[in-house]
């Protein structure tokens, strides 16, 4: 039986009940079951130490997705999952600055009026260890909202950073090495000039891990030494404009990146850098440069050795966001 | 959009030139968003700063032609105390200014202090206020 796209012309996502029978109550059609929707990946792989998305990441979590700031009068507020889970127009609103009440997202940043932009205050983490990623000057916040949702080229919502505009967000810090480490993003370069580094735990002292991703021109992933400087480099191939899913491992033997789920590369490492305390989004840790023009709809850290749920991992990262 | 870089000088007893300077980037963000109005997990900040790499000096990074929206019940105390070199004359003149522009907007331009040095992009290079990245 082939796949079914319509039911007497009218387009299958338009369909909410068959006879009265809900949508999510049917299980099956025809013997073909219905894909269940995917599970929020920290369920299942645990150890996360920061984690940030613009979709629910672990179903004990019980926060926001992140805190705005709208532009037209500077009011903030945290968002929240909609029904699905996820961040829209639908999205509830609290814990305002102004102390007033607001139906949802729609109406916070008076969507159906003269719109106002929103800018990210807090990108909240939900592995529980609150390693936000915040930004407290207000002309270096990364957009979310501009008259609709920014989005990648693939459709995705995103948090936008914006190398002219000096953006980026900071976490606490929180130890990231144990048994490795292991990050993964559903991320987008859309710009082309100078050194860009995206997610960055280099700093100036010692408290270095390394670029984790950066984007001069092409990708890299970087492990500095315990003296500074690049013990390991491994460099793969992006367009620009073209969102992917990036993934950088360290395992304590080898540095690994790959791109939309194949191997970019890999290098030995001899040196490990120190066991560093955070990193920045959008720019290079703790100094004022390094700014990148990035999407970014979700990062996930772990401070350990996850390549062997690698794939997975990636497949769930897939699997919501429709990436390759 | 025109940047300027406002190095701040470490001129009040007790307060370095980073303490300070981000002292009064907090004022300028009062004057959007009055501190008896920001929760805690509010932006504090309204401009990105920077250190110089061989001095520790701390610089604001501001644009002159940002329209600065000045909240109606705006207090300037705090911002008059961190600027004491500003003659009272010229303090005088800012205080008149915000209070006839309280609900609307100004260039921050027109609120940068006649002590205040102020440097262009190029000039912010040529006295080396940009590190170069070792990576």
């Amino acid at each position: 039986m082939p796949d079914i796209s319509k039911i007497n012309a009218l387009a299958i996502g338009s369909v909410s009940k068959v006879d009265g029978l809900a949508k999510a109550s049917i299980l099956d059609i025809d013997g073909v079951a219905i894909p269940a929707g995917v599970a929020p990946p920290l369920d299942t792989y645990t150890g996360a130490s920061a984690a940030f998305s613009v979709r629910l990441l672990r179903t004990a979590y019980t926060g926001d997705i992140m805190r705005v700031r709208r532009s037209s009068d500077n009011v903030e507020a945290d968002v929240g999952f909609d029904a699905s889970n996820e961040l829209s127009l639908t999205s509830p609103i609290s814990n305002t600055s102004d102390a007033q009440s607001y139906t949802d997202f729609a109406d916070f940043v008076d969507h159906t009026g003269t719109p106002s932009d929103a800018f990210v205050r807090y990108w909240y983490d939900q592995s529980g260890n609150a390693n936000d990623g915040g930004q407290a000057t207000s002309t270096q916040q990364p957009k979310i909202y501009d008259g609709s949702f920014i989005t990648n080229t693939n459709g995705n919502t995103a948090v936008q950073f914006i190398r002219t505009s000096s953006t980026s967000l900071s976490t606490p810090s929180f130890d990231m090495i144990d048994t490795g480490w292991f990050c993964t993003t559903v991320a987008e370069k859309n710009g082309a000039v100078g050194d860009q580094k995206y997610i960055d735990s280099f700093g100036n002292v010692n408290d270095r891990t390394g670029a984790i991703f950066r984007h001069p021109t092409s990708l890299e992933t970087m492990q500095a030494t315990s003296t500074g400087g690049g013990g390991a480099t491994v460099t793969g191939s992006i367009a620009t404009n073209v969102s992917y899913i990036w993934t950088s491992e360290n395992t304590l033997s080898n540095l690994n990146l790959y791109i939309n789920g194949s191997s970019a590369g890999t290098a030995s490492i001899t040196s490990q850098g120190d066991d560093a305390n955070g990193f920045d989004i959008g720019k290079r840790k703790g100094l004022t440069e390094g700014y990148s023009d990035t999407f970014s709809s979700e990062i996930i850290y772990w401070p350990s050795d996850q390549s062997s749920n690698r794939t997975d991992i990636e497949d769930n990262l897939n699997g919501h966001f429709q990436i390759f | 959009m025109a940047t300027v870089y406002l190095p701040v000088e470490a001129t009040i007893p007790g307060m370095t030139s980073g303490e300070r300077a981000t002292a009064i980037n907090a004022e300028v963000w009062a004057l959007l968003r009055p501190s008896a109005l920001q929760l805690p997990q509010d932006t504090k900040y309204k401009y990105p700063q920077i250190t110089h790499p061989e001095t520790g000096q701390v610089a604001i990074v501001g644009d002159t032609t940002e329209q600065i929206y000045i909240h109606p019940d705006v207090d300037l105390t705090e911002l008059l105390l961190l600027l004491p070199e500003v003659p009272q004359a010229e303090k005088d003149g800012l205080v008149m200014f915000i209070d006839m522009n309280r609900g609307g907007t100004v260039p921050f331009g027109q609120l940068i202090p006649s002590t205040s040095t102020q440097l262009t992009q190029v000039e912010a290079e040529a006295e080396g206020w940009f590190p170069d990245d070792p990576i």
